[in-house]
């Protein structure tokens, strides 16, 4: 019988087979391969319980975890999705009045011409005083620039299969009960070993774009499928960005996908991130975020999972030196049977660090929600102020919502604090806008957007904002399918056929 | 680790401050006294023979042995929890002395008890004679294995009410004893439950009739004095319908070297109209500066409002024991009903102690409240953990839950791991918690004022803690006061 | 008769809170129903607009001479029934302007009227802030939050001038209100009462009907109406407390 394993390890065959293959690519980088191999290598250690569902809800009683969907049976249907050639090469995503660059990732693939800058398509990929989005293949072929990249293969190659956890941040009962936060580090190896293409975002020192850059994910296929996604984000010193990602799918699509989003915030770099989820009921999601900020960064990070089967976002953020900063905003809206799982770690490393978690949920039908923050100060992070707050809608008699907000504190010059609620809209509100003529239906959905716009509101660039309030707007009044004007949507203007 | 604070030389006045909560959270145990008093002990180590010969020397009916035979087959299949937030040697099982009794038979007459025994309990504080005992607190007083004298039975009695050592109950009372005994913690609840259910020697047992109040406070004292001896006592409170009670429980211990293990199992059960106020001042041998010593406390209790409008409330304030590791729970089954926890954990040294609750919503328009209040000092780590679940029928189901932590100086971790679960769309949910040290500018204020450093957060710590002190019956209140002053007095982070 | 009041019962919990209430209302009129505190005035707003948590046991209320229990909350609203309410609520994050521009084209829907044009609606609502003078600042809040409770109750007359009610409750419009605060609130009633509408107003104290001048003076007490009578009999009941109503008609 074809064991998981057996299944990944034909994967990763192919994967490897398909890179070169591809003539354009001919020039990938060694490197890349061996972390590949090495990657692959690692996984397949992973002992062998830790994909049993009935094993694991005795270990971790977690609902939603990428290795127990990898230990059903239904996860060996799943084929990888075609060769990216078949692809065309550009892609654009037209939403009107939103003027933004664009790059797109078709399962997983990066769209565009290789060996280019996709922010310019006549200059070449490189890495230096101009921001460039390529593939990390095209880049890994020039010397110069995989000397520029060394932090990036240093950490891939020596830490891949070793604990690269600070030293600190190891007492933890979550440790004792097994190292969940090691799931991290584990799913970076699956990720490495299967991800055919990474995509980099570089901006050099002081660097800023003349627009918002959003990257256009999309998960498409008409069978089973199990895509991988890689988006590597590097802000030297000073460099400024607004970057939205969307992943959205075809509406039946049967996708489940594992994405990594490494980032890496410089000094006095400074990064605007939105997520946008959009994706088909039967599609999983799990999307994992490594953050490192370097001294006086900053960070707003948006979550916004609107539609999905199942959405599992794990963020790290590692403020390692002091005064770094960062802005967690999440918004989940589930109906149907769906099911979000959030879950932050953050850790505090350095004096005078500050961070927030706000994530809000409206939880409709059969849905479930699940959050999970954990903040965590080093004995060395002084003055350090961190606020988490998870708070959940229940709109509908099966819906349920769980949370567990931890706070792991080792300084004492620390504030701190963590709020959870669970509830329902204001009757008292509710009767006070009826008693103005507004029907209850009407006065619920002035509610719930009121409630949702907490988290859009600090959106910096007006027309993300706009656009965000919008469909939140539309999926609250049940007319949001998949993004507006998107050609998954509609199988007429379908790009495959 | 070093504390930086006190190597930046701009900052002396910190590094005063620092030498004073040094001082004054050394200060030494004063309980920490030994009885020197003929005991009988068992030979150390664990066995289905020393569980007989428990059974044997407590006289007890069959049905009693066979309970915990069966626990003992059940915790010899389990293994030793570990998701606390501990950091402790392994506990060797066979190096434990299961039974240890003080020879003099327990009597009646006052007459009859050692001496010395008096002598003890006096020194704690706990008048063991009736006559001159004021206000009135009836106390079950425990030393090792075995309850020395409970007082007041007598005139209890007369209103129904049975207050006696849960070893007489088990022959006295068999029928309530077999219908509620393992009720609430079933004998493979958990390791540390099961491993009491197994060996538990003495403990208190309180039956209030329908429609009593009882008219005094309740109260067991729990002295471990015997080496190398565990304690394991258990407790058994029921509440008929419409009945009250108000019960306290104090303990202290020895100053020895060597750790000793305290696993000990409280179940509740409070039937319908009925209320239960559960009142703990633990304050066992916390062990040295240097963390040699001290009680591991691993205690599991439980309590469950049966009937529609029973109410539970767990009052404790945790000082003492190298490890605590305690969720004082609360299932609410019946409609209307109502739980409360209100805790106080203070930990120094180098103290654990991983302590919370579990709220569990199963009838329609429970309420619950948690108010817990964390202080670490010194190397300590303090640890809130609490669950909350509203089961899909508990419909207007209400929790409000606040959990505050305090650290004073740079070498201690104050955590708060909760978990919310919430199945009903009708139910109202509120979590909140903080972590912060004391204000500056509070003390700057009290000291302003003419208040010493020491007195300044004895005070603010007091202030602090007051949601939950206001809880404690009197007689408990100022002794709880005296201990938080105690530990904590100058303790300037 | 705009509105009839036979007879009415109603509690909550199965508590018995009003105990038979007779009132008629009609166009033109200024009605004040004083009373103690928790005899049934705020209960009695509260069921003529609706509030669900209130249980009508019996009685009959007739509104434009159709019963009013068979409209629901947002349908008596849309009707022309207006509830100042004693303790306006906060909705976060939804504006004064949002908020009354979804009422006022509800309403209009209703009537079968389109939806008004976003810049006339803006017209309209810069006319009706100056009649209680209210700043643009305050309108673009979310409702209620973080108001003072002068600012509360000026924004419940505010919402009154944009719906142009057939009906207005107040209720205790004037508790927590300064002198000023009180002028100008009152000031805004008084424009807005016409021959074609009635107000009821519902205070604790004559000192509102210094301002506004009812045609008819009703007290409350024990869950019925126990007497009726012209603006006198407010400065009566202010001279003698209301022991005095309860020895007179032998509630005591």
């Amino acid at each position: 019988m074809q064991t998981l394993k057996d299944t990944i390890q034909g994967w990763a065959k192919e994967i490897a087979r398909r890179r070169q293959l591809n003539p354009d690519k001919a020039g990938f980088g060694k490197e890349m391969q061996e972390i590949a191999d090495k990657a692959l290598h690692c996984f397949l250690q992973l002992p062998d319980p830790m994909f049993d569902a009935k094993a694991r809800l005795g270990m971790f009683g977690e609902k939603v975890s990428l290795w127990k969907e990898m230990g059903s049976a239904d996860f060996l249907k799943r084929q990888l999705p075609d060769a990216c050639a078949l692809f065309p090469e550009t892609f654009r995503c037209d939403i009107q009045s939103l003027d933004v660059h664009q790059v797109s990732l078709y399962n997983g693939c990066v769209c565009g011409p290789k060996g280019k800058n996709l922010l310019d398509p006549s200059c070449d990929a490189e890495l230096g005083d101009k921001a460039c989005v390529c593939r990390l293949s095209d880049l890994a072929e020039n010397e110069q620039n995989r000397a520029r990249l060394q932090a990036f293969f240093d950490e891939a190659q020596g830490g891949l299969c070793s604990r690269q956890t600070p030293e600190k941040v190891k007492t933890t009962a979550d440790f004792a009960q097994g190292g969940r936060d090691a799931e991290m580090e584990q799913s970076k190896w699956l990720n490495r070993a299967l991800c055919e293409e990474t995509l980099v975002i570089y901006l050099p020192q002081d660097c800023q774009l003349d627009k918002p850059l959003q990257i256009i994910s999309l998960c498409h296929s008409e069978n089973p499928a199990f895509v991988l996604n890689h988006v590597w984000v590097l802000l030297e010193k000073g460099a400024r960005l607004s970057l939205v990602e969307c992943t959205d799918s075809n509406p039946d699509a049967e996708v489940m996908a594992h994405s990594l989003t490494e980032i890496r915030l410089e000094e006095d770099a400074n990064l605007e991130y939105i997520q946008l989820q959009n994706v088909g009921d039967r599609c999983k999601i799990f999307h994992d975020f490594n953050i490192q900020q370097a001294q006086s960064s900053v960070l707003a990070s948006y979550n916004l999972t609107l539609n999905g089967g199942l959405t599992r976002n794990r963020i790290e953020v590692n403020l390692n030196q002091a005064e770094a900063h960062a802005d967690l905003l999440g918004l989940y809206l589930q109906d149907h049977e769906q099911m979000a799982s959030n879950q932050i770690k953050v850790n505090h490393l350095a004096p005078k660090t500050y961070s927030r978690e706000l994530f809000k949920g409206v939880v409709d039908d059969s849905a479930s929600t699940f959050f999970k923050g954990h903040v965590f100060v080093s004995s060395d992070a002084d003055q350090t102020e961190a606020y988490q707050s998870n708070r959940n809608l229940l709109i509908s008699p099966k819906a349920q919502a769980h949370a567990k907000p931890y706070l792991e504190i080792y300084a004492d010059d620390v504030q701190c604090n963590h709020g959870v609620t669970v509830g329902q809209l204001d009757e008292d509100a509710l009767f006070y806008m009826r008693c103005r003529g507004i029907p209850t239906d009407t006065a619920r959905r002035l509610l719930m957007r009121a409630y949702a716009d907490e988290i859009l509101k600090p959106i910096s660039v007006d027309s993300l904002r706009e656009w965000m309030t919008f469909l939140v707007k539309k999926r609250f009044s049940g007319q949001l399918q998949a993004c507006e004007q998107c050609v998954l949507a509609c199988p007429e203007k379908h790009l495959l056929s | 680790m070093e504390n930086k604070n006190s190597e930046r030389p701009s900052e002396k006045k910190l590094e005063e401050q620092e030498k004073i909560l040094e001082e004054i959270t050394q200060s030494d145990y004063e309980w920490g006294f030994e009885t020197k008093i003929a005991i009988e002990t068992l030979e150390k180590g664990l066995n289905e023979e020393v569980i007989r010969q428990i059974s044997r020397l407590k006289g007890e009916p069959d049905y009693m042995l066979q309970f915990r035979l069966d626990a003992y087959k059940r915790w010899k299949s389990m293994k030793e929890p570990h998701w606390a937030h501990f950091d402790y040697a392994p506990i060797d099982y066979q190096d434990i002395i299961y039974y240890a009794a003080p020879k003099s038979e327990r009597e009646k007459a006052l007459d009859n008890i050692d001496p010395e025994l008096l002598e003890t309990f006096k020194k704690l504080g706990i008048e063991l004679d009736e006559s001159k005992e004021l206000p009135k607190v009836a106390v079950d007083a425990i030393m090792d294995s075995v309850s020395v004298k409970t007082m007041y039975s007598e005139e209890l009695s007369k209103q129904g009410i049975i207050f006696c050592s849960i070893s007489e109950a088990i022959k006295n009372h068999p029928d309530l004893v077999k219908k509620y005994l393992g009720s609430v913690v079933p004998s493979g609840d958990n390791f540390f439950a099961a491993l009491n259910s197994a060996v538990f020697s003495d403990g208190s047992f309180v039956y209030i009739p329908k429609g009593v109040r009882c008219p005094m406070e309740l109260s067991s004292y729990f002295r471990i004095n015997a080496k190398e001896s565990g304690q394991f006592e258990r407790t058994l409170i029921v509440a008929d319908e419409g009945a009250y009670v108000s019960y306290m429980e104090g303990c202290t211990a020895p100053m020895r070297d060597k750790n000793q293990l305290h696993a000990a199992v409280v179940e509740i059960v409070v039937l319908k109209d009925a209320e239960v106020k559960y009142s703990t001042v633990q304050n066992w041998y916390p062990g040295d500066k240097d963390g040699k010593g001290g009680i591991y406390n691993f205690v599991t209790k439980r309590g469950i409002c049966k009937g529609s409008r029973a109410k539970l409330s767990w009052t404790q304030v945790e000082t003492g024991s190298a490890i605590t590791w305690k969720y004082p729970s609360i299932i609410l089954k019946g409609d209307n009903t109502v739980g409360e926890f209100y805790s106080v954990a203070i930990t120094n040294n180098c103290q654990q102690a991983d302590t919370g609750t579990k709220v569990i919503h199963i009838g329609q328009n429970t309420k619950s409240t948690i108010v817990s209040k964390g202080v670490s000092a010194g190397a300590s780590q303090n640890s809130y953990r609490g669950l909350v679940k509203v089961m899909p029928n508990a419909n207007g189901a209400h929790n409000f839950s606040r959990c505050d932590s305090l650290l004073m100086g740079n070498r201690c971790g104050a955590h708060t791991w909760p978990d919310i679960q919430c199945q009903n769309d009708n139910a109202i949910i509120e979590h909140e918690a903080t972590t912060s040290k004391i204000s500056e500018e509070k003390l700057f204020y009290c000291q302003q004022r003419g208040l010493s450093a020491e007195s300044a957060v004895s005070l603010i710590v007091n202030g602090y803690a007051k949601d939950v002190l206001n809880q404690l019956p009197m007689e408990f209140a100022a002794e709880a006061q005296k201990l938080l002053a105690l530990s904590l007095e100058g303790s300037v982070g | 008769m705009l509105l009839e009041i036979k007879d009415l019962h109603a509690s909550i919990n199965g508590k018995e809170i009003l105990k038979g209430v007779n009132l008629n209302v009609d166009k033109g009129e200024i009605h004040a129903i004083m009373g103690p505190n928790g005899n049934g005035k705020s209960t009695l707003a509260s069921v003529i607009a609706g509030k669900e948590m209130f249980h009508v046991d019996s009685g009959e209320v007739l509104y434009k001479g159709k019963n009013l229990f068979d409209l629901n909350v947002e349908e008596r609203a849309c009707e022309g029934i207006f509830l100042g309410f004693q303790y306006p609520v906060e909705i976060p994050g939804v504006s004064i302007a949002s908020f009354m521009r979804a009422a006022i084209n509800e309403q209009r829907k209703y009537k079968g009227l389109d939806a008004m044009d976003p810049f006339e609606f803006m017209k309209y609502m810069e006319e009706k802030q100056t009649l209680v003078g209210m700043t643009d600042r305050l309108a673009n809040r979310s409702v209620n939050e973080g108001f003072s409770g002068g600012e509360k109750k000026k924004n419940e007359i505010f919402q009154m001038a944009m719906l142009q009610p057939t009906l207005a409750i107040l209720d205790e419009t004037d508790s927590g209100l300064d002198i000023d605060a009180l002028r100008i609130v009152a000031g805004g009633v008084n424009k807005l009462a016409s021959k074609d509408n009635a107000i009821v107003v519902i205070t604790h104290y004559q000192r509102l009907l210094d301002y506004i001048v009812p045609d008819f003076v009703h007290v409350l007490a024990d869950g019925k109406i126990v007497k009726t009578g012209d603006k006198n009999l407010a400065k009566e009941l202010e001279a003698k407390g209301y022991d005095w109503i309860k020895q007179h008609e032998g509630l005591e």
